[in-house]
């Protein structure tokens, strides 16, 4: 077997443990018939787009498109070039090549799915998914994505049934636990979103947005930030206008003392969410470095 | 059909039948145009004349083996291991045995090949064996600081294979697997090899490039094969670089060729119809969550190791060895170890050559050789970071949210240490 045919396993496999680097000078080092396949392209396309060079990216595309003008994946992985790229025509025209020749692929039409949601199409979106849904239920790219477009819908029960399947597909799955944090942050449950969101982030360390999200929601679950629970759930100026409407009811009530009492204790209060959350944050992050 | 370029260099062979460029421009163009077959033939003519350019035996054979020419594949291979060619000829061979594998060959094909695996098969303990089997050993004392990760090497590797009897009395065998992890060019290869020197054992590398191969089955094929030998050669240290690599968790993985290598990897370790007595596993990873979790159980790679960047005094000593043999005058080996934390074994070694770099500079300029000073040292500092920052932000991550049993508990700690907090004040 020729080395470079060895280059190309040995691309995939660094390409799949997340050194694109590392591929890509191996894929430099192959040569002679490889340098004509499809699949040399692939992984070099692979490469740049895991280092988020997108342009680069769309170059190697482009080599390999002249190579291989039928090719299925590199047509899809344009596709996410040109979205990553800002052109979500050219994304669209470039998944409708693939879909042409692939039309019940359910990852095509999970990615066209996502894709005319961005650009503001639910109810196309929705058609699509529903599509690749019927082809493979239990795909769990197509169950990501009919999450998300329930979360863009708002559609919380939907949200919930959806990400217990995800999850009973791939209990690991980090989006599905993400999700259901996401889900019970929309609803105030502040605990319950901590919970997911950390086990979100212990599946899937690498993902920033998922860790902030963990640390963010531990900070304000801590049990010294109980007392101003009240301010982080209904919002500074709804418990003020609250904490006002009270005092001033029980004077008009005749009942001064509780109000003068009530109104030392909301102050107090006050001051200590002004205090006790940054001083917090820096000895977590001082414990934490 | 054939081009007109096709045509015309027919027609130049047809009176110049024995040029050789014409011939291999000939068949080069019948390869660009698809004809591939057509190609082999011209090929095959000129190596039935002898006159097939070294260079082009191993890709002729390649190229025989596409067309399903087995005959001329085998020729090629046989007249590039006799014109000496290294380069390609065992993945070839590979290839050819694949292929004979799959069909009757005539014997006359297979004969020479099997005298060539018997031979391959006799070199191969000397091929693979590394350093320590070659004379050249390396030991502890070549390695700068390190010294806690020295001692529970030592402990926990080097007594057992020197103090046996002491082991066997509590019923604790030799070998096993243990893990070396931490942020690249901190020296994991270097004491993986230190070990096996200080043990007085072969050390027998073992790179993903050495395993992997696209065909189905060939991979763990070959991981099998790399611990046969190094279970002849036992006792000895079998080591395993960039572990992550070849046992990727299979959780993560989206084929199941990668998954099949672990499986064979776990079969290896649990010595699944062989012996691993004497045989010293040791694995190094820059990603140590990345590896399959079954491989880090008791039995198998059950004794982790954190190998950290140098702390000071190492830092000082590995500064030292590198400025050895350079001319070099009042370079403050204390103050430059204390302005380069977190800094690994790598880095340094760069700081050093840029600081060099600096001194060649002044040289060319001034017409004199000066030596390397402190101040040439700081003044490469000035554009340098440490390279081990990224590692450490990504094994923060994992400290906080995967620690699950305590198994990053030494990376935690040293995040909290002096020396790591040294570089963000």
């Amino acid at each position: 077997m020729d080395t470079s045919v060895n280059n190309l396993a040995l691309a995939d496999r660094y390409l799949e443990i997340g050194k694109p680097e590392r591929a890509l000078q191996t894929l430099d080092d192959a040569g002679g018939i490889v340098l004509h396949s499809a699949l040399y392209w692939r992984l070099r396309t692979r490469a740049y787009l895991q280092m988020e060079r997108y342009p680069e990216a769309k170059d190697e595309l482009m080599g390999g498109l002249a190579n291989s003008p039928e090719d299925v994946v590199l047509m899809y992985l344009l596709s996410i070039c040109e979205w990553k790229l800002g052109d979500l025509a050219a994304a669209e025209r470039a998944i409708l090549g693939a879909l042409r020749q692939f039309p019940n692929e359910p990852s095509l039409l999970s990615r066209y799915a996502l894709l005319v949601s961005r650009a503001g199409q639910i109810e196309k979106a929705r058609r699509l998914i529903n599509r690749a849904a019927e082809i493979d239920p239990h795909d769990t790219d197509v169950l990501r994505v009919r999450v998300a477009l329930s979360q863009a819908q708002g559609d919380h029960k939907e949200v919930e049934r959806l990400t217990r399947r995800l999850l009973a597909e791939d209990p690991e799955e980090a989006f599905g636990h993400r999700a259901l944090g996401d889900l019970s942050l929309e609803q105030g449950k502040m605990g319950k979103a901590a919970r997911h969101y950390r086990t979100a982030a212990a599946f899937d360390p690498s993902d920033a947005s998922t860790l902030q999200a963990a640390r963010v929601s531990a900070f304000y679950t801590h049990p010294l930030l109980w007392p101003v629970r009240p301010f982080t759930h209904f919002g500074p100026a709804k418990v003020w206008l609250a904490a006002i409407v009270l005092i001033y009811g029980l004077r008009a009530l005749g009942l001064d003392l509780v109000a003068g009492v009530l109104a030392i204790i909301y102050l107090l209060l006050a001051v200590y969410s002004w205090v006790v959350p940054p001083l917090l944050r820096r000895w977590l992050r001082r414990r934490n470095p | 059909m054939s081009s007109d370029r096709v045509q015309a260099l027919l027609l130049a062979l047809e009176a110049a039948s024995e040029n050789v460029p014409l011939r291999l421009l000939l068949a080069e163009t019948l390869q660009a145009e698809g004809n591939t077959a057509g190609a082999v033939d011209q090929f095959e003519i000129l190596l039935n004349a002898g006159q097939l350019p070294r260079d082009v035996l191993v890709p002729t054979a390649t190229l025989a083996l596409l067309a399903g020419n087995l005959p001329v594949a085998a020729r090629c291979l046989d007249a590039a291991r006799n014109a000496g060619v290294v380069e390609g000829v065992t993945e070839l061979q590979r290839a050819v045995e694949r292929e004979l594998g799959a069909g009757e060959a005539p014997s006359e094909l297979t004969e020479p090949l099997r005298v060539a695996n018997q031979r391959t098969a006799e070199l191969a303990p000397y091929m693979e064996l590394d350093a320590p089997a070659l004379g050249k050993r390396v030991t502890f004392a070549e390695i700068g600081g390190l010294d806690g990760v020295k001692k529970a090497i030592h402990r926990t590797i080097i007594l057992p294979f020197q103090r046996p009897e002491l082991y066997r009395k509590y019923g604790r065998q030799a070998g096993g697997g243990v893990m070396l992890f931490g942020p690249p060019g901190c020296g994991k290869t270097l004491l993986a090899r230190a070990t096996a020197g200080e043990c007085g054992l072969p050390f027998v590398n073992v790179r993903i490039e050495d395993v992997l191969d696209p065909w189905m089955g060939i991979s763990e094929r070959n991981l099998h094969g790399l611990f046969d030998q190094a279970r002849a050669s036992a006792p000895c240290v079998l080591f395993v670089d960039e572990l992550d690599a070849m046992a990727y968790a299979r959780r993560k993985q989206q084929g199941s060729a990668g998954r099949a290598l672990v499986d064979q990897f776990l079969q290896e370790l649990d010595a699944i119809g062989a012996e691993n007595e004497g045989l010293l596993v040791l694995a190094a990873t820059n990603a140590p969550w990345d590896v399959d979790d079954a491989l880090k159980r008791p039995g198998r790679f059950d004794r982790t190791i954190f190998v950290p960047p140098p702390d000071e005094d190492a830092r000082r000593h590995i500064i030292r060895l590198l400025l050895t043999d350079r001319p070099s005058e009042e370079v403050d080996l204390k103050r430059l170890a204390k302005t380069t934390p977190l800094f690994s074994g790598a880095d340094l070694s760069a700081l050093v050559e840029r600081a060099l770099d600096i001194v060649i500079e002044e040289a060319l300029d001034s017409g004199q050789e000066p030596p390397l000073t402190t101040q040439h040292l700081e003044e490469a500092l000035i554009a340098m970071r440490p390279s081990t920052l990224d590692w450490l932000a990504s094994a923060r991550n994992y400290v906080e949210f995967a620690n699950q049993g305590g198994r990053y508990d030494e990376v935690s700690a040293f995040l909290k240490s002096r020396e790591a907090k040294n570089w963000r004040e």
